[in-house]
């Protein structure tokens, strides 16, 4: 069950690396940027929907609406800048990692699937947050982009302490 | 003629001293002070700032300058609902006392309110 976030967070590490040496582009970083609230829409809507303990329900809930928020000014940006986000190959990575997780997660129910989603969660943010402050607002060069990423970034904090303190309080009921 | 500018003086002075008594004797029960609005903004999932004095009477708005949604909710005296984001909500507290208040959406968010 941990394959899929070792996956995503493969992807981004992998990527990290690779951007350094090769460097990014605001379409690339726009790209990643909405794919990356995507996946973890997609993940929050099937949390919301099957997750059996009521605190990982309402945070897959609350994943959506934030993620969509976000993606909403992502995207709001991105249109203002004329910037056309351009897949490549992290922005692969990332959704077919989200789309092995939401169906290993579909095979899963109760108290499994709820640890298996959360586990992913805590991976997955602090992934983010990695590439946001190694690769992500270091390589933006427009400076409305680079200060959307760190408006941003407190929101994937807050959902780690979260994600964190859901993980412990499972653990604790095991 | 000296004499009777010594009553003028002294009746100016009288009635000097009768004046600063009556501004700082009755003025701090009878001018309550007036009513202001103060702002809590919602920033980089905070609330700024934490904690915040109001005198009763007074107004606070809650500015959500994040990207998502987050409420301003306390257990005993008031909810904000959801803010969206970039929206205002403002609550003016119909009593004295300490009120802690959360997000509820995002339990890392807290924040206190004194009401004096």
């Amino acid at each position: 069950m941990k394959v899929s976030a070792i996956v995503v967070a493969g992807s981004l590490v992998a990527f990290a690396g690779s951007a350094r040496a090769q460097g990014i582009n605001d379409a690339q970083i726009a790209s990643i940027v909405v794919t990356a609230n995507q996946v973890d829409i997609d993940a929050g809507k099937l949390a919301a929907a099957r997750a059996t303990s009521a605190e990982v329900k309402a945070f897959g809930q609350q994943m959506v609406t934030d993620h969509t928020g976000v993606n909403k000014s992502a995207v709001a940006l991105a249109t203002k800048l004329k910037v056309t986000p351009e897949d490549n190959a992290t922005s692969q990575a990332l959704k077919s990692g989200g789309e092995k997780n939401v169906a290993q997660l579909k095979g899963l129910k109760g108290a499994a699937f709820d640890k298996a989603y959360v586990d992913n969660e805590v991976t997955y943010h602090q992934q983010v947050l990695d590439a946001l402050d190694k690769t992500l607002i270091p390589g933006a060069r427009n400076e409305e982009l680079k200060a959307l990423l760190v408006k941003v970034r407190p929101a994937f904090v807050a959902h780690l302490e979260h994600a964190k303190h859901i993980q412990a309080s499972l653990a604790k009921t095991k | 003629m000296v004499k009777r500018q010594a009553l003028f003086t002294a009746f100016i002075a009288v009635a000097l001293g009768a004046a600063a008594c009556s501004s700082s004797g009755q003025g701090a029960a009878a001018t309550p002070p007036k009513p202001v609005t103060h702002t809590v903004r919602i920033e980089s999932m905070r609330f700024q700032p934490e904690t915040l004095t109001v005198n009763a009477g007074d107004t606070i708005v809650w500015a959500n300058n994040d990207l998502v949604p987050h409420t301003a909710t306390s257990t005993s005296a008031f909810d904000s609902a959801l803010i969206d984001a970039g929206r205002l909500w403002q609550f003016t507290p119909p009593r004295r006392g300490t009120f802690e208040y959360v997000c509820t959406f995002h339990p890392t968010m807290k924040g206190t309110l004194h009401v004096k």
